[in-house]
C-alpha cells in the first residue's frame, strides 16, 4: 500500500527484461575482461601506472601503522628511486593529500602478501582487476535499467566501458581512482533506480553512504551530488509533490537531500577540516599547486576551453596514454578513434534534433519520460566531471582520466549515437562487430606500441628498471 | 542457417582472424622510448641537433618518423637521412641512405593543433637490428644548405609479427619472482584471451540473431 513514507515502486522491467539470454554473452564478457586484466596487471612494468608508486606506499604506511602523513613530511622510500619519472612530486608522496579510504582497504591485504614489494604490488593490482569487473557489472545493470528493449545499449555499454583502453589501464594497476569509478557508478545505478522505484528513506540512506564512501576516496567524487540531487528531487517530484499535504511533501524532500547530499558532506567534513588546517583548503588543492612541472602548467578556464591543443591533450588521455603518458598511441591511431568517436557524436547529435522535431510535431516520443531522464542525469554528470578535469587544470597539469568516472555516462551517449547510424533491424547485428573493433584496438595497440615499450629481443623498458 | 550454426561460424572467423593478424601478419612495432619518441637534444650543450643514437629494441629496424620543423618557407626541402652502426673507433659508412624531398608545408615550424609533426621514412628492414646501436642523422641537401630546419625528435619502428612481440613478453616476463611460472601463466592467459573472445562473439551472435527474430520483446518507445 502507498502512502507518504512508502516508495511507489514502478514495474522492475529491468528485472523481467534480465532473460537468460543475457548470459549468453555476459559471462564470456565479464570473462574475456578479467583475462585482459590479468594480462594488462602482467603487462605493465611494476610502478609505472599514473601515482602508483605514490598509493602503493601510501598503503604501506597505512598497513604499517604510520598514519595518514602529511605531503612535504612523507618521503618515498630510496628503493623507488628507479621509478621517479612515474612520480609527480619525487621524493616526496604527493598522494598522501588524498582521503585515505581506498589505501585504508587495501592495507589488509597488503599485510597478508607474505613475499617481497613486487609481489605485493601485484597482489593489489588484482584488487583493481575485482573492481573493475564490478563497474563492468554496474555498466550491465545501468544499460540494462534504462534500455531494457535496445540490444545494442544493453550489451553494447558494457561491451564499450570493457574495452575502452584507458579505463582497461586504470583497472590493471594500484590507483584509488578505480574505486572512484565503481563507487561513481555505483551511485549513478542506485540514484537511477530509485528515479524509476521510488527513493524509500532506506534506498537514500545507502545511497548517502555510497557517495560517503566515495568522497572518502577522492573528493572529486563531490561532482556527483548535483547528479544525486537533481534525481532524488525527480523521484519526489513524481511521487510526493502530488501529496495533499505539501509541507509534509517538502519535509519528506529535505529528509532526502539530507540523506543523500548533506550526510555524506557531514560525514566527509573532518577530512575537508584536516586539509584545511594542514594545506590551507577543504581539498589540499593549493598544495598539489606547488608541485614543480605540474603547477607550472595551470591554466585559466578562458585558456583551455578555446585551447584546441588542449582538447587534443584530452582527447588522447580519453583513449590512450599508457604508462603515466610515457606510451601513448601513434597520431593516426587517435584518428581513427576520434572519426570513429566523432561519427557517433554526430549521431547522438541527430538523435537529439530528431527527438526535439518529434515532440514539436506532437508525434509519438523516442524515449519514455525516465529514458530521457536517465540520460539527463548521464549527461549531466558527464559535463560535471569534464568541469572536474577543466578544474584541476586551473590548479595544476589535468588529465582527462578525472573524467573516467562518468564513463558508463560515455559509453551510454556514444552508443546512442552509433544506434542511429543503422537501421533497426541491424542494431543487434552490429554489436558482434563492435566487439571486433574494440578487440582490434586492444590487440592492435597492446602489440604495436604498449608490449613493444617494456619488452624487447633487444632490451625494451627505455625507461622501466 | 540455425542461430547456434551461424554463432559458432563467426566465432572461428573471428578467432582465424585474430589469430592470423596478431601472430602472422607483419606490422610495424614502435621500439621503446619514453613518450614513443626520442629528443634530439644535446643536454650538454642545450641545443637540438639533427641526430642522435637509438638502440632498436626489435629486429627488421625499417621506419624512423621524423619529427622536423622548418623556419623559412620554401617549397619544399632536399634532405637525406643517414643510418649507421654506432661503434667505438673510426665510423662505418652508413648502412642506409635515404634521400627526401618534403613539402615545406608539411614541415613548417607551426603545427595545426591535430597535424601529425612527423614525417615517416621507411627503408629497406636491417634484420638484426634488435639491442645494436644506431646512429641516426639528418642533413640538408646542396639547394636548402642555407636554410634552418631542426629535428625535434625521431620515433623508430620495426617490422615484425606479433609472435615475436609476444616471443619478447614471454621470454622476460616483468618482476624477479618465479619467471618460469609466470610463463606458464602469461601463456595459459593469452590461450584463454583468445577462446572467451571466440565465445563472446558467439554468444553476441546468437543474442543478436534471437533478438531480430522476434524472440524477445522490444519496447513500443523504439
Amino acid at each position: 500500500m502507498e502512502g507518504p513514507f512508502t516508495a511507489a515502486r514502478l514495474p522492475l522491467e529491468s528485472q523481467l527484461e534480465r532473460t537468460p539470454q543475457d548470459a549468453s554473452w555476459l559471462m564470456p564478457l565479464m570473462l574475456l575482461f578479467l583475462v585482459k586484466q590479468l594480462l594488462l596487471v602482467a603487462i605493465i612494468g611494476p610502478f609505472t601506472g599514473h601515482d602508483e608508486v605514490d598509493h602503493f606506499y601510501y598503503i604501506q604506511r597505512l598497513a604499517a601503522g604510520e598514519g595518514l602523513g602529511v605531503v612535504g613530511e612523507v618521503m618515498l622510500p630510496k628503493e623507488t628511486k628507479p621509478y621517479r619519472k612515474y612520480v609527480a612530486d619525487y621524493p616526496n608522496n604527493a598522494e598522501v593529500i588524498q582521503p585515505p579510504l581506498y589505501h585504508a582497504l587495501l592495507a589488509p591485504i597488503s599485510l597478508l602478501v607474505p613475499r617481497g614489494v613486487e609481489t605485493d604490488l601485484y597482489a593489489l593490482r588484482l584488487i583493481s582487476v575485482v573492481i573493475g569487473l564490478a563497474a563492468v557489472w554496474l555498466a550491465y545493470l545501468i544499460a540494462g535499467l534504462v534500455f531494457p528493449g535496445a540490444p545494442l545499449l544493453r550489451a553494447g555499454v558494457p561491451v564499450f566501458v570493457a574495452f575502452q583502453p584507458q579505463f582497461s589501464f586504470e583497472a590493471a594497476i594500484v590507483n584509488h581512482d578505480i574505486l572512484v569509478i565503481a563507487l561513481f557508478s555505483l551511485v549513478f545505478y542506485l540514484t537511477l533506480r530509485g528515479l524509476r522505484e521510488g527513493f524509500s528513506p532506506r534506498r537514500e540512506f545507502l545511497l548517502g553512504l555510497v557517495v560517503t564512501a566515495g568522497l572518502w576516496t577522492k573528493t572529486s567524487v563531490g561532482l556527483v551530488l548535483p547528479v544525486v540531487a537533481l534525481g532524488v528531487w525527480l523521484g519526489w517530484r513524481d511521487r510526493r509533490w502530488s501529496w495533499g499535504d505539501r509541507v509534509a511533501a517538502w519535509h519528506w524532500l529535505a529528509g532526502s537531500l539530507f540523506l543523500t547530499v548533506v550526510l555524506p558532506l557531514l560525514l566527509v567534513t573532518p577530512w575537508f577540516i584536516r586539509s584545511f588546517v594542514l594545506y590551507g583548503d577543504p581539498t589540499g588543492s593549493r598544495r598539489l599547486q606547488e608541485i614543480p612541472e605540474y603547477g607550472d602548467q595551470a591554466q585559466g578556464y578562458w585558456d583551455m576551453l578555446p585551447d584546441r591543443e588542449f582538447w587534443r591533450g584530452r582527447l588522447e588521455d580519453f583513449w590512450g596514454n599508457y604508462g603515466w603518458r610515457q606510451v601513448p598511441f601513434d597520431p593516426h591511431v587517435y584518428r581513427v578513434v576520434w572519426i570513429v568517436w566523432g561519427m557517433a557524436a554526430i549521431g547522438l547529435l541527430a538523435f537529439l534534433i530528431r527527438a526535439l522535431v518529434r515532440r514539436r510535431r506532437k508525434a509519438p516520443p523516442l524515449l519514455s519520460r525516465y529514458q530521457w531522464r536517465a540520460i539527463g542525469l548521464m549527461a549531466l554528470s558527464v559535463v560535471l566531471l569534464i568541469y572536474g578535469v577543466l578544474y584541476v587544470g586551473t590548479i595544476q597539469f589535468t588529465q582527462s582520466r578525472f573524467a573516467f568516472p562518468g564513463m558508463i555516462g560515455f559509453a551510454v551517449l556514444t552508443l546512442i549515437g552509433v544506434d542511429r547510424w543503422l537501421p533497426e533491424r541491424l542494431r543487434p547485428l552490429a554489436l558482434p562487430l563492435l566487439v571486433a573493433l574494440l578487440m582490434g584496438l586492444n590487440v592492435l595497440t597492446g602489440l604495436r606500441f604498449l608490449i613493444p615499450f617494456y619488452y624487447g629481443p633487444g632490451g625494451g623498458a627505455a625507461i622501466s628498471p | 542457417m540455425r542461430p547456434g550454426a551461424v554463432a559458432a561460424l563467426v566465432a572461428i572467423v573471428a578467432v582465424a582472424v585474430l589469430l592470423i593478424g596478431a601472430l602472422a601478419v607483419p606490422f610495424e612495432v614502435r621500439n621503446s622510448a619514453p613518450f614513443g619518441f626520442n629528443l634530439t637534444l644535446d643536454a650538454e650543450r642545450g641545443i637540438a641537433v639533427s641526430g642522435r643514437q637509438v638502440v632498436p629494441n626489435y629486429p627488421n629496424f625499417n621506419r624512423v618518423d621524423l619529427d622536423l620543423r622548418s623556419y623559412t618557407m620554401g617549397d619544399s626541402y632536399d634532405l637525406t637521412l643517414y643510418i649507421r652502426p654506432d661503434e667505438p673507433g673510426a665510423p662505418p659508412p652508413p648502412i642506409r641512405t635515404i634521400p627526401l624531398t618534403v613539402p615545406a608545408s608539411q614541415i613548417f615550424h607551426r603545427k595545426a593543433p591535430f597535424a601529425s609533426p612527423f614525417t615517416t621514412v621507411r627503408f629497406p628492414p636491417i634484420a638484426d637490428s634488435a639491442g645494436q646501436a644506431y646512429e641516426v642523422w639528418v642533413e640538408r641537401g646542396t639547394r636548402n644548405r642555407d636554410d634552418v630546419v631542426a629535428v625535434w625528435s625521431f620515433k623508430t619502428y620495426s617490422q615484425v609479427t606479433g609472435r615475436v612481440v609476444l616471443g619478447a613478453l614471454l621470454s622476460h616476463p616483468a618482476g624477479t619472482a618465479a619467471p618460469s611460472a609466470v610463463r606458464v601463466g602469461l601463456a595459459l592467459l593469452l590461450l584463454g584471451f583468445v577462446a572467451t573472445f571466440g565465445w563472446l562473439m558467439a554468444g553476441l551472435t546468437t543474442y543478436a540473431l534471437r533478438w531480430n527474430r522476434g524472440s524477445q520483446r522490444r519496447p513500443a518507445s523504439r
